[in-house]
């Protein structure tokens, strides 16, 4: 506890010791790992050459970047930030992000519907920069047959081998509802998706997606819920694991590129995220990390487009996205729910 | 001796801004959040909760369980380490090696260091993989996600602050008394037992105090190894924290993670003294 | 000899190419106190600690009783020490310490208490026990020390320096009362020190060592009076040593003729005369003394006796320990004087 205050206040002092009077330098909240790096090579990058704008990144999961905007509410020390469904609603609630003006960005015409998030009165807070979703992973030697359905992971031969994401992770409640969902519960009543995950003998639960591709690496886990983003990464690794998109559906969620609330350099920020939303960059970003694009009239190649989070033939109309304001007022609920009867069953 | 009162000033006032600025003030800070409530009103409802439900006094339970294992599996393993540098490892430069390869460790991040024990106890891991060979188990070993992998993982940690305080003591020990014992009809055992065990003990109980406090708040380890199956009061704080953002009630469970083991440190204080006297 | 209770044969220590003992021979008989007598790094610690069973021998043998105990380890040797820094046990109280020994044999409780409360008046530190040792003195630690070895009733005790850390004072009455502990308990005792005063006072016989050799051994008196070497002669009390020539087979001081014999002609040779037997005036008639025409430089009154610093016409300086009277007391600074000894109290040494 005494530690994550600790890293709050460090990360206060570093943010407010970041320089803020170079004119041309824009400070983004990003996600650590491939996640961040993909973004600096098919955005950060091209951007900076384009224009000439320096863009510092700051590495952090989405809870703590919206935890730093709140801290640092009035006089903000980041300018763009990077946060995912389900988070992004809070900080909307926060009112720590702006708005995006479809004058000063007109890239945002180019996004679908589905990735672009308004406020009651309309205006956008949030666009979508790719869409991911939480399938069924699985190692193609240890796994003779694909697996199409979620109900595979209770299969007597993956007993001790399966993993799946903790609520601790961004996946794990969205998990918990679609389970509940197909064992025909819903978000009051979750009675049926608890019974049925009670009876699944898990190896683990994972908090953080690198530990659940940890497990597929080391041959702990032979099968999972987990993102297909993770798994095509360990497939490029030349790792013999797969992504199945399941009939009931996949729980999906999206990185969403916000204005700061209240930034010193509103244009720039403005001229990054227009750049962050172009066809180039959602190209990029969807070759990288497999994310499904959000925006319109990108062209996959034939390997990406067979690793899409909805599957090689889907659509993001096949996408299972939560309704987070429900979910996030239900989290705490979830949370301990999970926890007295699934973690510790 | 006499101290200038600006130097007394500054002396204490160093330590003093130090604990008020990143222990009193932060501590202070989740003090207060732990009695808010979520319509912003003030009140004791969340520890109420921590206290009538035997969820969380499960997870107290088994946070000082495991922190005590550790605790025990580190004193028994990192007591003969320490002895053994101190008075069986005559070459200086042979022991300032061993002592750098004990505190190598802490240099390493522990999220690295937990990733080695998943490759090392998992079920296709060297541990499994060497005992299968030696044909001693025909099945793999379940060690990984159980509470003892999260004790061989932390005792791993833990290891190296047993070893340097109950070298640093061992060390302060005049050789002459082991010898003097040795001299009045001790056999090396007994004079162990009677001499250099004894004056030990210093290093003994705030070596115990050190792991036994850093167990019980550490996060990184028990959430790796334990895979979600066990769930530690650190990993529940952090849920609290990071996932479900009730922060009040992480405040909550963190005070009483605090609380629970400042009282269980001041009983084993005071037994220690008692016995100390009697 | 055969019947000695400590024999020690040829004992060698090294430390890599340091010998600490360098061959070592000395016999110690049942009941006496001997003195290991030299300066720091001369061997006598490690040759006692090599009795105690601390240091393993490279060479040589120690036997206790006509037994060879080279091998028996330390708690099973029939001698116990008395450490130099005392090495009480801390965190145990007077008497717990003093019955470690005892209890360590299985003694009985009670026989333990008694013996516990007799060993601690013997040392006059009855009462004490229940005290522990941050709470004494450094003498009353030094009795603590020595009570607790003696309670076992060793047939050697050894003593490392027990005394060094004493003042003056109390160094010189505790002497008095280990001298008059060694009469009582009959035990054979080895006493390391560099002090000789210290060991003149106490030893039946004293080895001086030397860069882990014995330099010489014997009686206070025969080391004083007869020492075989400079090394020995300087350690042990005051000494002049007055460098000579060697002419036509006698000592020739800077042309005078000393009527010493010395084998060797044109070597040099040391003639030796301990202060005190130095006097000044005119030399009595008989008994052929030798006698010196000498320069007063100095001249310090000490109470009982002047020391008289002079210049023999070699330009050698000489000490002279003379008893206050008329010949001294009125001899000044640059006046020249005669001095005189005995001829037999002059000693020729070897180089």
């Amino acid at each position: 506890m005494r530690r994550i205050l600790m890293l709050g206040l460090a990360a206060a002092c570093v943010a407010l010791a970041a320089p803020s009077f170079a004119q041309e330098k824009l400070v983004v909240a990003i996600y650590g790992g491939n996640w961040g790096a993909a973004i600096e090579k098919c955005i950060f990058q091209p951007f900076t050459a384009a224009s000439g704008i320096v863009v510092t990144s700051e590495p952090s999961v989405s809870t703590v970047t919206r935890s730093k905007l709140q801290q640092q509410k009035g006089s903000p020390a980041l300018d763009v930030v990077w946060i995912d469904g389900g988070i992004s609603e809070l900080a909307m609630a926060d009112g720590t992000v702006g708005t995006i003006d479809p004058k000063k960005i007109p890239n945002i015409a180019g996004v679908i519907d589905e990735g672009v998030y308004k406020r009651k009165d309309g205006s956008i807070y949030a666009a979508s920069t790719g869409f991911y979703a939480v399938g069924l992973a699985y190692n193609t030697k240890e796994v003779k047959e694909a697996p199409t359905s979620w109900w595979d992971l209770w299969k007597k031969e993956y007993e001790g081998k399966v993993i799946i994401p903790s609520p601790v992770n961004a996946g794990g409640i969205p998990f918990f509802l679609t389970i509940n969902k197909a064992a025909g519960g819903d978000i009051k009543n979750v009675q049926p998706g608890v019974d049925r995950l009670k009876t699944l003998k898990v190896s683990s639960y994972y908090d953080a997606s690198g530990q659940g591709a940890s497990n597929f690496q080391s041959g702990e886990a032979i099968i999972g819920a987990h993102y297909a983003t993770a798994a095509w990464g360990l497939a490029d690794q030349g790792l013999p694991i797969a992504y199945a998109v399941p009939k009931e559906g996949a729980p999906s969620s999206d990185i969403r590129i916000h204005l700061v609330e209240g930034t010193k350099k509103k244009e720039s920020a403005e001229k990054l995220i227009n750049f962050a939303i172009s066809k180039e960059a959602a190209t990029c970003l969807s070759e990288n990390l497999y994310v499904g694009p959000a925006t319109k009239g990108v062209t996959l190649t034939d390997k990406a487009k067979a690793r899409m989070p909805w599957g090689p033939n889907g659509t993001v109309k096949s996408l299972f996205l939560p309704n987070w304001e429900e979910v996030n007022a239900n989290r705490d609920r979830l949370t301990e729910i999970w926890n007295k009867q699934v973690a510790g069953k | 001796m006499r101290i200038n009162p600006w130097s007394a000033v500054l002396l204490l006032g160093v330590p003093v801004a130090f604990l008020i600025i990143f222990f009193i003030v932060p501590f202070g800070t989740v003090a207060v959040t732990s009695f808010r409530m979520p319509d912003g009103g003030w009140s004791a409802a969340n520890y109420e909760k921590i206290a009538t439900d035997a969820y969380y006094w499960g997870a107290l339970y088994l946070t000082f369980k495991i922190a005590l294992w550790v605790t025990l599996i580190v004193l028994l393993v990192g007591y003969p380490l320490a002895y053994t540098i101190t008075y069986n490892v005559r070459n200086p430069l042979l022991r300032r090696f061993i002592y750098i390869v004990i505190v190598t460790p802490l240099f390493t991040s522990s999220i690295v260091r937990a990733f080695g024990w998943l490759v090392l106890l998992g079920r296709k891991g060297m541990v499994n993989e060497t005992l299968m060979s030696l044909e001693l188990i025909d099945k793999p070993l379940q060690i990984l996600f159980t509470e003892g992998g999260i004790v061989i993982g932390m005792a791993y940690i833990m290891l190296p602050f047993m070893v340097l305080t109950v070298a640093s003591i061992l060390q302060n020990i005049n050789t002459s008394l082991l010898e003097a014992a040795r001299d009045l009809g001790a056999h090396p055992v007994v004079a162990f037992l009677k001499v250099t065990f004894p004056l030990s003990l210093p290093g003994v109980i705030a070596g115990s105090l050190i792991v036994f406090t850093l167990s019980v708040s550490a996060y990184v380890t028990p959430s790796i190894l334990s895979g979600g199956k066990k769930t530690v009061m650190s990993m529940l704080i952090y849920q609290q924290y990071a996932a479900t953002l009730n922060f009040p009630f992480g405040a909550t469970l963190a005070v009483a993670l605090l609380v629970s083991t400042l009282l269980l440190i001041a009983g084993y204080l005071l037994v220690i003294e008692r016995h100390a006297k009697g | 000899m055969a019947g000695d209770l400590i024999e020690i044969v040829g004992l060698v220590k090294r430390y890599g190419a340091v010998a600490a003992l360098d061959g070592v021979s000395i016999n110690v008989r049942q009941g006496e106190f001997l003195a290991l007598l030299g300066p720091s790094g001369c061997g006598k610690t490690t040759l006692l600690r090599s009795i105690a069973g601390f240091v393993e021998p490279t060479e040589g043998q120690v036997r206790i009783g006509g037994k060879v105990i080279n091998d028996v380890p330390p708690h099973e040797r029939p001698v116990n020490t008395v450490f130099q820094n005392y090495a009480l046990f801390p965190h145990m109280t007077v008497a717990d310490n003093v019955a470690f020994g005892p209890r360590r044999k299985g003694t009985p409780k009670a026989e333990v208490a008694k013996q516990v409360a007799d060993v601690l008046a013997m040392v006059g530190m009855d009462g004490y026990g229940e005290r522990y040792p941050r709470q004494l003195s450094g003498g009353q630690q030094q009795r603590i020390a020595l009570a607790r070895a003696i309670v076992n009733q060793p047939q050697v005790l050894l003593l490392d320096e027990p005394l060094g850390a004493l003042d003056l004072k109390l160094r010189k009455r505790m002497q008095v009362e280990l001298k008059r502990l060694h009469g009582q308990l009959g035990i054979t005792f080895i006493y390391v020190t560099h002090d000789q005063e210290e060991a003149l006072a106490m030893a039946d016989r004293i080895a001086v060592m030397n860069q882990g050799k014995i330099a010489q051994i014997g009686t206070g008196q025969d080391i004083y009076r007869a020492p075989n070497s400079r090394y020995v002669a300087d350690f042990i009390g005051e000494a002049n040593l007055i460098e000579c020539t060697v002419k036509n087979g006698r000592l020739d001081l800077g042309g005078v003729t000393l009527p010493y014999d010395v084998a060797g002609a044109g070597a040099r040779a040391t003639l030796m005369i301990r202060p005190e037997d130095i006097h000044l005036g005119a030399p009595p008639s008989d008994g052929a003394p030798v006698v010196l025409k000498a320069t007063v430089r100095d001249k310090v009154f000490l109470g009982s006796a002047w020391r008289v610093y002079a210049a023999l016409p070699s330009v050698q300086e000489i000490a002279a320990h003379a008893a206050s009277g008329d010949a001294v007391d009125h001899v000044a600074k640059g006046g020249a004087i005669e001095l005189w000894w005995p001829r037999d109290r002059g000693r020729v040494l070897a180089q």
